[in-house]
């Protein structure tokens, strides 16, 4: 009897797993299509794998519905709520947006088109996204990361012929296991000490133990996470993955396995409710944004700028998750989103303009041969920065206002010394993100052709629909606040 | 909707430009020339309408004109009460004349860049930005909106000095854009903190059912709420906070217990929160007006834009400090202001004097001129620091005379910049002779800068001194000697106007480069006579009436004093 009312609910609950069925589905899928196909179909893989996360977006979007309410999935070892599933949203949407790119390459490289095994990765890579954001129990949230690990290393390496890139690619996969088998060890010891994998368990965590070694233990579940935000200590990897990878890849790797790990660094940190714990992260979050805003400062390759800039960005993100609350949470989807669109836009920037090696001197003059690819990164840059009139300063206000409400609410001088060294890190942010826009314009080009292909209409008007976003979502934050 | 539309001409003017291709870009330059030449008129016709009479409280909505107050941005933060930025527009005695200044140097600035060639296109749409920008920030009311401008006159400006400007532009762009930048993060710093503390009665009121529209609230509704803020009988989600400048200025709208509550006695490293905000606002318009020792961006930014941006850089952009400090600084912490009125004075003083003595050193005209302004820049904060109704006059004054004056003295620099690309005051001498009506013009306006009475000059820096002076009799903020040492700098102001005079005008005609130079040096062409003129006429006529200004301003003024004190 028992057996038989466990497999009911299970198929009971299957039809709130659509969207993750329909990606599962979509896996095997291009699997099938690459054995049994033709050659002359590979070029439609980008479209299939777009229409396949249309129907996860569509599916999903049935979920986002605040009717559904708090759904336990599977004995409890998934969650759905309205929360989940405008993160999950969010992540396909980011996994569209990097398809994206290989569709407006009008010249079809045969890079993304030997075979489906790239799809494959990318789409397993937002399965695992899921798996992570929905996940109630510490095995399912290892299973969640580690799919986005080993999927990420090989995607890190998808141009064989680009020895940076494979060696990117190892480097990350050698860190990553270490990180990996940090977390593990911590989660094994939370098994141990509370003899339950599921999270509930979390809740009383620190109030039964008060030992430092408990701490300890705890510290090291989220270096696993840290790692995967790329935030301090864990962010010694991600330069030389920027440098290496192709840009498709960048844009997927800078938001969804860094929104993941975001969440459930949110999620950890109100299990635990701890002061210490939340006292470390913001200590973490403000070196974060110290050290990547300094480690910028000198670079002179666009892509490890980014790079660096986007360990600063974390530490951002890391202050969303010490607010804390459903304020905290709205803050860090909406900065969340603004990641996404910053980075959307400045990797196809990146990837229009193809120069040969990313230098800031390569791009020099190129401003004034594409007018609308300057004017854009001009607006990148201040949302970036956090500049009006973009979204990205409301971003920042949204993050700060929290910020300030820990204060208030904690009266932690620490929190207002952090508040007010977090906004001053704007002017170094200013200083090195204005380079790109500085080369664009200001520099002579000194002579070095590098690509005079004038954009095709669609890349336009992609470009133009990620800078009018981020404009619009200053001028009515409210629209996008008030929905997440 | 004048000052609306006062606001997004510019900005049609943007979208305008962006859209008609290339090869029309040579009628760029008329169109912005009546789109400015449009926003003048309606500056005129705002200022006829003005109601002097009009007096009231500087922190009621009641007694501001041309209002236009509706909700923007409106965010549910749960449990944190509610959110509320306002698109609220008005002016006053306070801002009324900025906003005339304003219009007039942008049209001004326009005719001064007729000869911009390079990228003309690129040109006036950063022009048109700026212009949109710099409005903005005179008339907003709301601190959201004000903070929206102020930072969005940066990027244009680095652009136009970055792009269009002379041999160190990347230098001076940057250090431009990074100074004032930090600058408005100490104001946002602030502005974070204010609008946690401070709600908007009205909205809280129709929050909580009390009233349906804004419309129908009365002075004792107002109260009521205010009282229940202060019990603390709202739940907090019904709390509307605001970045409303005006509720800021009102201490019944902070709550209890909040950082920026007057009533509070938390101490941060020895100070109240309250004087902290005023030093973090001080700093940031201090940097923009600017104020010795934060001053060193202005002469690097002023000798490398080009002619137009420096016109509008002193003409308008070092005002915005000013008005800062009077409508946010002064008007939100009236109670820490007073403790720092000494220091703020006392930098105002070292501004005049150091920044004359660095002007007495330049060899480069431009430099003399952006060092000049510093410190007539220091006459302003005196004036303001005393919080007397003769010296916020003058300050005020000052900034609309300054803003006419240093026009002039920029175009005149770019006058001769534009046939010789030499501006060092020792490579001429004479030029009298074959200049005349230029020498006049430049003595003009060097006679007006210096403070010779009968010019607008004269009038602002003896109501500053007035003022300063009676400070000591009347609200013991500033000491007599302040104003006492600050008649140093108008002495070497003098000086050191007297000698450029003396070394480039008269005397024998000689060139450094007589082959190169001679055929260029021509007197004032018809388009420079359009420029400088009204310029010069305006500077004396003010000097004559200083009522017809004064008379705008003073209601508000009046008010300004006794709200501060």
């Amino acid at each position: 009897m028992e057996i038989a009312t466990t497999l009911q609910q299970t198929t009971a609950n299957l039809a709130l797993f659509l969207p993750e069925l329909a990606l599962i589905g979509g896996i095997l899928l291009l699997l099938f299509v690459d054995l049994f196909s033709k050659e002359s179909i590979h070029g439609w893989y980008p479209y299939l794998t777009s229409l396949l996360l249309f129907i996860s977006i569509i599916l999903t979007a049935r979920q986002a519905c605040p009717c559904l309410g708090e759904r336990e999935l599977f004995s409890s070892m998934l969650t759905l709520n309205r929360n989940t599933a405008v993160l999950k949203i969010i992540l396909q949407s980011c996994t569209i947006g990097s398809i994206i790119f290989i569709i407006a390459d009008d010249k079809k490289p045969t890079l993304y088109s030997q075979n489906s095994i790239f799809y494959v990765l990318i789409l397993s890579i937002l399965l695992g996204g899921h798996l992570v954001v929905m996940s109630q129990n510490l095995l399912i949230t290892f299973i969640g990361i580690e799919l986005i690990s080993l999927c990420s290393y090989l995607l890190v390496a998808t141009d064989k012929t680009n020895s940076l890139g494979l060696e990117a690619s190892l480097k990350y996969l050698i860190f990553g296991a270490v990180a990996s088998a940090l977390m593990l060890y911590g989660m094994s010891w939370l098994y141990g000490l509370n003899g339950d994998l599921q999270y509930d368990g979390l809740t009383t965590y620190f109030t039964t133990h008060t030992h430092w070694f408990y701490y300890l233990i705890f510290v090291f579940v989220l270096l696993g996470f840290l790692f995967k935000l790329a935030a301090t200590p864990m962010h010694s990897w991600i330069p030389d993955i920027y440098q290496g990878a192709p840009n498709v890849v960048i844009t997927l790797l800078s938001v969804l396995p860094k929104l993941a790990a975001v969440y459930l660094l949110f999620t950890f940190s109100a299990l635990a409710s701890d002061d210490a714990i939340n006292q470390l992260l913001l200590v973490l979050a403000i070196t974060s944004v110290c050290i990547g805003n300094l480690g910028a400062f000198w670079q002179q390759n666009v892509k490890r700028l980014l790079a660096y800039s986007s360990i600063a960005h974390a530490g951002f993100l890391l202050l969303g998750v010490t607010v804390g609350g459903t304020y905290g949470l709205q803050t860090i989807y909406f900065y969340s989103i603004l990641l996404l669109l910053t980075n959307l836009g400045i990797f196809f920037i990146l990837e229009q303009l193809k120069t040969k090696n990313y230098e800031l001197d390569s791009y020099a003059g190129l401003g004034k041969q594409f007018p609308l690819i300057g004017v854009a990164s001009i607006v990148l840059m201040a949302a970036f920065i956090g500049l009006p009139p973009t979204m990205g300063f409301s971003g920042k206000l949204f993050l700060f206002s929290g910020l300030w409400n820990t204060y208030k609410t904690t009266a932690d001088s620490l929190v207002l010394w952090i508040f007010v060294i977090g906004l001053l890190n704007t002017v170094l942010a200013l200083f090195y993100y204005i380079k790109l826009p500085y080369y664009l314009f200001f520099k002579e080009n000194g002579g070095e052709q590098t690509n005079t292909t004038p954009l095709t209409l669609s890349n336009k008007f992609f470009i133009l629909l990620i800078t009018f976003s981020l404009l619009v979502f200053f001028v009515k934050a409210d629209w996008l606040f008030n929905i997440l | 909707m004048m000052l609306s539309l006062l606001l997004l001409l510019p900005l049609v003017l943007v979208l305008l430009f962006l859209v008609v291709p290339k090869h029309y870009e040579s009628s760029f330059k008329w169109i912005t020339l009546a789109v400015t030449g449009i926003q003048l008129v309606m500056a005129c016709f705002m200022l006829a309408s003005y109601n002097k009479e009009l007096s009231g409280s500087i922190i009621k909505e009641s007694s501001f004109q041309f209002v236009e107050h509706v909700q923007w941005i409106s965010l549910n933060l749960g449990s944190l009460g509610k959110l509320q930025i306002d698109y609220f527009l008005g002016v006053d005695g306070l801002n009324v004349l900025m906003v005339f200044l304003s219009t007039i140097v942008l049209f001004i600035g326009t005719i001064s860049s007729w000869n911009i060639s390079k990228n003309a296109k690129g040109y006036f749409i950063l022009f048109a930005l700026l212009n949109t920008a710099i409005i903005g920030c005179f008339v907003a009311l709301d601190f959201f909106l004000f903070y929206l401008f102020f930072e969005f006159m940066l990027l244009p400006m680095y652009f136009l000095i970055g792009i269009w400007g002379g041999v160190r532009r990347e230098y001076a762009s940057l250090k431009f854009f990074l100074f004032t930048l930090l600058g408005s993060i100490f104001i946002l710093v602030v502005m974070i903190g204010l609008y946690n503390s401070v709600i908007d009665p009205v909205a809280t009121a129709i929050q909580m059912g009390l009233v349906d529209s804004p419309l129908l609230i009365s002075d004792s509704q107002i109260a009521v709420v205010q009282l229940a803020v202060r019990q603390g009988t709202i739940p907090s989600n019904q709390l509307v906070h605001t970045f409303n400048l005006l509720a800021m200025g009102d201490s019944n709208n902070f709550i209890p217990g909040s950082i920026f509550y007057k009533g509070n006695d938390l101490l941060m490293m020895g100070l109240a929160p309250r004087a902290w905000a005023f030093l973090a606002l001080f700093i940031g318009f201090a940097i923009k007006l600017p104020l010795v020792p934060l001053h060193t961006w202005l002469p690097d930014a002023h000798v490398e834009a080009p002619t137009p941006i420096s016109v509008v850089l002193a003409g308008i952009l070092l005002k915005v400090g000013a008005y800062g400090l009077i409508r946010v600084a002064y008007t939100i912490f009236a109670d820490a202001s007073m403790d720092f009125a000494w220091t703020a004075g006392l930098l105002g003083v070292i501004s005049i004097v150091y920044g004359a003595y660095n002007a007495l050193a330049q060899q480069d005209l431009k430099k003399m001129i952006a060092y000049s302004s510093v410190s007539h820049m220091g006459f302003v904060m005196l004036g303001i620091a005393s919080v007397t109704a003769e010296g916020v006059t003058g300050a005020m004054y000052q900034l609309f005379s300054h803003g006419i004056i240093s026009s002039m003295l920029f175009i005149c620099v770019g006058v001769i910049y534009e046939r010789t690309g030499n501006r060092q005051i020792d490579s001429y001498s004479g030029l009298v002779s074959k200049m005349p009506a230029y020498t006049a013009l430049t003595m003009i306006a060097f006679f007006a800068s210096l403070g010779l009475p009968g010019f607008s000059g004269f009038i602002s820096e003896l109501l500053v001194f007035l003022g300063s002076f009676n400070s000591a009799s009347v609200n013991q903020l500033i000491p007599r000697w302040m104003p006492l040492v600050s008649l140093i700098g108008i002495i070497i102001g003098a000086g050191y106007y007297l000698w450029t005079l003396q070394r480039m005008f008269f005397g024998e005609f000689w060139l450094k480069k007589p082959s190169e130079w001679t055929d260029f040096i021509k007197d004032l062409t018809q388009r420079e006579y359009v420029m400088l003129i009204p310029l010069g006429l305006a500077a004396f006529v003010l000097g004559i009436f200083p009522n017809l200004l004064i008379s705008f301003i003073e209601a508000s003024i009046n008010q300004f004093v006794i709200f501060v004190n």
